[in-house]
């Protein structure tokens, strides 16, 4: 089991969508716990933080919210740019490797549109990754490496 | 080592605040900074790393979890500490003896720990808000019927009573025998005809408060245009008091007493002990006025034996002296005569024993029978000097003295001064201080210069020059009212 990403209790994508724990309360290291946490960034703007100012801290975009908003030319690349500077949070991606593509076409009638994110981890393994989102749920919808 | 009682509380009101202090402020913790960091250091001392998170990982996420659970659980023995004292117990929006607000997230004044402490362990009812209703008679001002009007439909308003906020009482209609009609509504009205209803404030407490006629207007015009011939009187009280609360609460262990000793009297001249006169039927509550129905505006008695088994007593409230009404509501309580009294048709207290007869009236207009005397206002005009460093005024202000009752910020000064003595003075009793064995006694002037100095913060170097002398006498069945600080000065300095 590679550990050098961290191992943590498993919350992220189950099976029949949305984000939880696995029945059996499984946990999981390497690529799957960064990508839990790409998910986890893409779903909360804020996270409560005890002694932070206000008893909040900036963590990721909650991406649902766009669903049903405006959209011209420039949108779809402006927040893709957003999301990458969201990512780089997370000290286990490579910032330089980050590149992220949002979608404005539905996806099968259940996903209002898709974002694509590939990257590399700080020790080198590649994270490609398709989410559909909705104004529920962001789910997995496909990827490349090691599953849970 | 002895502690004081009450460096005993300030110790316990210190432990009180455990187990969540902020170490970087010292305040109670509601948030869990303290509790999450204690666990982080217990698992650091273990040999984890519990300090390499990151941000929004499902562990790192638990800790926080588990910090916030134990500073909310940290409240539960905090209040149930709190709970066994009076000095620390408190209902929503009330503040503690040292200074602590009630640990409620919502502080609506309604009933808390203090309440359930008084009611569980002293058999004390906490005198809560109640709400005004009053009686109209309304009349189609219009030149055709009314629509059927459904209960809680008409809003009115006492339009010539404004309140601190600005804003008027407002009632809403309830139902009554006049929504006779179909679907219980209010049948329509011709032109200049009329019909009796009943309202409720849509405030609670004293805000909506009104008197006799005093709700004239009609707010809604959607059913026509409704008129309001005459209300009756709508009267509600606010809370009680804590500390009033407090008081009858520690009287309650004499109230049972045989043979009459005095508090058994002062607990009964508030205080019912049977749910039909209590003000929400439940013992313990404030005695009810027996024509009104309203508690009583009773703060407690001075009672004066004799050793030929005579009992005198005077009554006295807020202002000095109460209602005749409220007077004779705590003689039927104290004697027990007559059986019933107006609308108080319950159990009377009867602390008064067989043999011993009471005075020093001997023929209480309400009740017919002996009883205690109403409190005699003795009203005491106060004047002082005293200084005050210019940054202590509200707003600022310019070096000098200023006279009674002043401008600007050194009026809110003597604002304070002049409340603080004006609630102070009454709740030192009839014959307040120092009373032999006649119940005479006096007010020491040091301690109206307490009193004084403390009503505002940085307000010093107080003499009090009227009353003049070192005492001032209180009679037997005399109660202190504050007359007015005319003739006072304060000098404000520089600082």
């Amino acid at each position: 089991m590679d550990r050098s990403l961290g191992y943590d209790t498993y919350v992220g994508p189950v099976p029949g969508g949305g984000v939880d724990m696995l029945p059996g309360g499984d946990s999981c290291s390497g690529i799957t716990l960064v990508r839990n946490a790409l998910v986890a960034r893409s779903m909360a703007d804020t996270i409560i933080m005890a002694g932070a100012p206000g008893g909040v801290r900036d963590f990721g975009k909650d991406v649902r919210a766009w669903v049903g908003s405006p959209v011209d030319d420039g949108t779809p690349a402006a927040r893709a740019r957003e999301l990458a500077a969201v990512y780089a949070r997370d000290p286990r991606v490579d910032p330089g490797s980050i590149s992220v593509n949002v979608g404005t076409a539905q996806a099968g009638g259940q996903y209002e549109f898709l974002i694509a994110v590939t990257c590399r981890t700080v020790s080198g393994q590649a994270i490609a990754m398709v989410m559909g989102v909705n104004a529920i749920s962001v789910d997995i919808l496909a990827q490349q490496g090691a599953s849970p | 080592m002895t502690l004081s009682a009450d460096a005993s509380l300030a110790y316990l009101q210190t432990l009180c605040a455990m187990p969540d202090v902020d170490p970087a402020t010292g305040a109670v913790d509601t948030n869990g900074t303290a509790s999450k960091a204690s666990i982080i250091a217990i698992a650091q001392g273990a040999g984890l790393s519990a300090g390499d998170f990151v941000e929004g990982d499902p562990a790192e996420r638990f800790l926080e979890y588990a910090g916030r659970a134990m500073a909310a659980w940290g409240t539960v023995p905090t209040q149930a500490m709190r709970a066994f004292f009076f000095a620390l117990c408190t209902d929503p929006g009330d503040v503690d003896d040292f200074g602590a607000p009630d640990l409620s997230a919502d502080q609506t004044p309604r009933p808390g720990v203090l309440s359930a402490f008084g009611a569980g362990w002293w058999g004390t009812e906490r005198g809560g808000q109640t709400i005004a209703t009053s009686t109209l008679v309304i009349q189609n001002a219009g030149d055709s019927a009314t629509l059927p009007i459904p209960v809680g439909a008409l809003i009115f308003e006492a339009s010539t009573i404004v309140r601190s906020d600005g804003g008027s009482p407002t009632y809403v209609s309830t139902y009554s025998a006049a929504f006779a009609g179909i679907g219980n509504t209010l049948p329509p009205l011709g032109p200049n005809a009329t019909a009796v209803i009943t309202v409720m404030a849509q405030q609670v407490g004293s805000y909506a408060s009104a008197g006799t006629n005093k709700i004239d207007h009609c707010v809604t015009t959607t059913y026509g245009t409704i008129a309001v011939l005459s209300s009756t009187a709508a009267i509600a009280q606010d809370r009680e008091q804590r500390g009033n609360f407090i008081r009858r609460c520690q009287l309650a262990a004499d109230s049972n007493a045989a043979g009459g000793p005095e508090n058994a009297y002062k607990r009964a001249c508030n205080t019912a002990i049977d749910g039909a006169v209590s003000s929400s039927g439940q013992p313990g509550g404030i005695l009810l006025n027996y024509l009104t129905g309203e508690p009583v505006s009773i703060l407690g008695c001075q009672v004066v034996r004799s050793a030929t088994r005579r009992v005198t007593g005077y009554v006295y409230g807020a202002s000095g002296p109460v209602s005749a009404e409220d007077l004779s509501s705590a003689n039927w309580n104290i004697t027990g005569v007559p059986a019933t009294l107006g609308l108080l048709t319950g159990k009377p207290a009867g602390v008064l024993p067989d043999g011993v007869t009471i005075g020093p009236i001997v023929t209480d207009p309400g009740t017919n029978s002996p009883g205690f005397a109403n409190a005699i206002a003795l009203t005491i005009n106060v004047a002082f000097t005293a200084k005050i460093a210019a940054s202590k005024v509200p707003g600022g202000m310019a070096l000098g003295t200023y006279s009674y009752p002043g401008t600007g910020g050194i009026a809110a000064v003597f604002t304070a001064a002049s409340d603080n003595l004006g609630v102070w003075l009454p709740s030192l009793g009839p014959g307040a201080n120092d009373q032999d064995a006649t119940g005479n006694g006096s007010i020491d002037t040091p301690d109206i210069q307490d009193e004084i100095a403390g009503s505002f913060p940085g307000l010093r170097n107080v003499v009090v020059t009227t009353p003049g002398g070192s005492s001032t006498a209180v009679a037997v069945g005399h109660v202190a009212v504050l007359g007015s600080l005319t003739g006072s000065t304060i000098a404000v300095v520089a600082g």
